[in-house]
C-alpha cells in the first residue's frame, strides 16, 4: 500500500489537489465538473477566475479527454488540478493516434504563435460556420478559448508512448489576477 | 513539465487508480467525492445494492479522516488523500491520513479485531458498539471499522509509514467492495 | 404558437419563450455535449416565429456560463433572430445582462453584438 502515501507525496510536492484518470463520457463528466465547482468554491475567488477554471476545466473535458470514442473503455485521459503560487493549473493528459496528433500538433503551433486579436478573429469566424461543427473545428474552439482564458500561458508536449500511439499533455495556467 | 506530474500517472496506471484526491477534507469535498463516485457507478450500470454499499462505505472512510484532528503544523508535513481504485471485479477505496502515534496500537488493535471475526460475530460486536457509550473515545471510528468490515465483506487491509514527524505517522486504510454480490 | 418552457438542469440553460408577453429569455448554464439536440427545439420555435406575425419581442440572455460548443449554437440563435428581424414580420431586441464583474461573459457579449445586426443592449448587473 506504499503507493498511497507515495502518491500523497507526490501530490503534495506540486501542490495537486485531485487526479482523474478516465475516459470522460460525458455522464461522468457532470461529476467532474461538479468536484472542480467544488473544489474552487472554498476560495476566495473571482467570478472571473471561477469562471475560467471552470471553463478550461470542461473544454479539456468535453474536446480534448473524451474523444477516444472507439476505446471508450480504456481510460486514456487524465486531468489534474493544482494550486501554485500565481492561481491554479490544469493539467489534461490524452492518449492520440497519428491522425489526431499530426491535427492537434498543427492546430496548437498556430494557435501560440497568434495573437489575442487573431485569435478572436478565428473564433468568430468558426462560430459562424452554419452546418455543424467538425471535429477539428471544435478542437480548435476549445484550445482557442483555453489560450484566451489563460492569457496564453499555456504549455503543451507530446509525449511518445508503445509505437504508434503518443500521450498529449496540456497544462493552463489560470492566474488569480 | 514537472516529473512528479509523469510519476502520478504512471502509478495511477499501475494501481488502477481512477481518482486521487489529495488536501484538505471538509463537508464540501466529502459531498462531491460522494456524487462524483455516484455518478461514475451510475454509468457503469453496476447493480443498486453494490452501489448503496460503496456509498456507505464511503461516508463512512471520508468522515473518518475528517474527524481526525492534528495541529496546524502537522497538517503542513502531510495532507490526507483518498484513492478510487476501480479493478475488474471489484473496487477499493483507499484513505491516508495522518495519525498521532498514541493512538496507533488501538486503532491496529480494532482493525484486527475486526478482521478476525466472522459475519455473525461482526453483527453482535457492532451491536455491542452501538450500545457503548464509550466508543466516543475514538470519535465513533471503532464503530466505523465494524461497519465497513460487515458491509464490505472483505478484510480491511492497513499500513502505517514513517513521515517527517515526531508524533505523526501516515496511516493508509483500504478496503475492497466486490462488483458482483455472491 | 406555443409558450416554449424548458426546465434548466446543471448543465443545461432555462428557455421561457413566451409569445404572449413577447419576451424570450434564456437563463443558466449552457454546456450539454450534445448541443444540437438541446437547441433543436429552440431553433424550430424560432423557424416558426419567423413566418408567424406577431409584432415586438425582447430576447433577454441571463446566462451565467456557457461552453464553446454552446457558443457557437448561441450565434445561431442570435442569427435567427437576426433573420426574423429583417425579414418584416416581426421586430427584434436583444439584451444581454451579466454579472458586471464577469468581464469575459462582457467581453463575449460584445463580440456577438458585432456579429449580428440587430439591436443589442449589454447591461451589467
Amino acid at each position: 500500500m506504499e503507493y498511497t502515501y507515495t502518491l500523497q507525496k507526490l501530490m503534495a510536492e506540486s501542490n495537486y489537489l485531485l487526479a482523474i484518470r478516465d475516459n470522460f463520457e460525458s455522464l461522468l463528466s457532470k461529476s467532474v465538473f461538479s468536484i472542480v465547482e467544488s473544489q474552487i468554491s472554498n476560495d476566495n475567488l473571482d467570478v472571473n477566475i471561477k469562471n475560467r477554471i471552470f471553463s478550461v476545466v470542461v473544454e479539456c473535458v468535453q474536446n480534448i479527454c473524451s474523444n477516444d470514442k472507439a476505446h471508450s473503455t480504456s481510460k486514456n485521459s487524465i486531468l489534474l488540478l493544482n494550486k501554485v503560487d500565481v492561481g491554479h493549473n490544469i493539467v489534461v493528459g490524452t492518449k492520440l493516434n497519428n491522425e489526431r496528433k499530426n491535427r492537434l500538433e498543427q492546430i496548437l503551433t498556430e494557435i501560440s504563435s497568434s495573437s489575442t486579436e487573431d485569435l478572436k478573429n478565428k473564433r468568430k469566424s468558426i462560430i459562424s460556420t452554419r452546418t455543424n461543427l467538425e471535429e477539428s473545428q471544435k478542437e480548435n474552439l476549445a484550445l482557442i478559448d483555453m489560450f484566451i482564458r489563460s492569457a496564453g500561458k499555456v504549455k503543451y508536449h507530446f509525449q511518445g508512448e508503445d509505437g504508434n500511439d503518443c500521450f498529449l499533455i496540456i497544462e493552463i495556467e489560470i492566474s488569480n489576477n | 513539465m514537472d516529473t512528479s506530474l509523469k510519476q502520478i500517472h504512471s502509478i495511477m496506471n499501475d494501481e488502477n487508480a481512477v481518482l486521487i484526491y489529495s488536501g484538505e477534507f471538509n463537508q464540501d469535498i466529502v459531498k462531491s467525492m460522494l456524487s462524483y463516485t455516484e455518478g461514475k457507478l451510475e454509468s457503469s450500470g453496476i447493480d443498486d445494492l453494490v452501489r448503496k454499499k460503496i456509498f456507505n462505505v464511503m461516508v463512512e472512510q471520508l468522515q473518518n479522516i475528517t474527524k481526525h484532528q492534528y495541529t496546524a503544523e502537522e497538517k503542513q508535513v502531510v495532507q490526507p488523500c483518498f484513492i478510487l481504485i476501480e479493478q475488474e471485479n471489484f473496487y477499493n477505496l483507499v484513505t491516508g491520513n495522518p495519525i498521532h502515534i498514541d493512538t496507533i496500537q488501538m486503532v491496529k488493535d480494532r482493525i484486527d479485531q475486526v478482521n478476525g471475526l466472522n459475519a455473525e460475530e461482526l453483527k453482535a460486536l457492532y451491536k455491542q458498539a452501538r450500545l457503548n457509550s464509550r466508543i466516543s473515545e475514538v470519535g465513533g471510528a471503532g464503530l466505523g471499522f465494524i461497519d465497513v468490515a460487515r458491509k464490505t465483506e472483505n478484510k480491511l487491509e492497513y499500513a502505517f509509514f514513517d513521515i517527517e514527524s515526531a508524533n505523526y505517522k501516515y496511516f493508509t486504510l483500504k478496503t475492497q467492495i466486490n462488483k458482483i454480490i455472491e | 404558437m406555443e409558450h416554449l418552457i424548458i426546465d434548466k438542469t446543471d448543465d443545461t440553460p432555462s428557455i421561457d419563450f413566451n409569445p404572449t408577453s413577447r419576451e424570450l429569455k434564456i437563463s443558466g448554464r449552457s454546456l450539454p455535449e450534445d448541443v444540437t439536440t438541446f437547441y433543436a427545439p429552440v431553433l424550430e420555435w424560432l423557424d416558426e416565429l419567423e413566418e408567424t406575425p406577431v409584432g415586438e419581442f425582447k430576447f433577454i440572455v441571463n446566462l451565467e456560463y456557457f461552453n464553446t460548443a454552446s457558443s457557437k449554437l448561441i450565434l445561431d440563435i442570435l442569427m435567427r433572430l437576426e433573420d426574423i428581424h429583417t425579414g418584416g414580420n416581426n421586430t427584434i431586441e436583444i439584451i444581454w445582462n451579466y454579472d458586471k464583474r464577469d468581464t469575459d461573459m462582457e467581453e463575449a457579449a460584445e463580440e456577438y453584438s458585432e456579429l449580428v445586426e440587430v439591436p443589442f443592449q449589454i447591461v451589467g448587473i
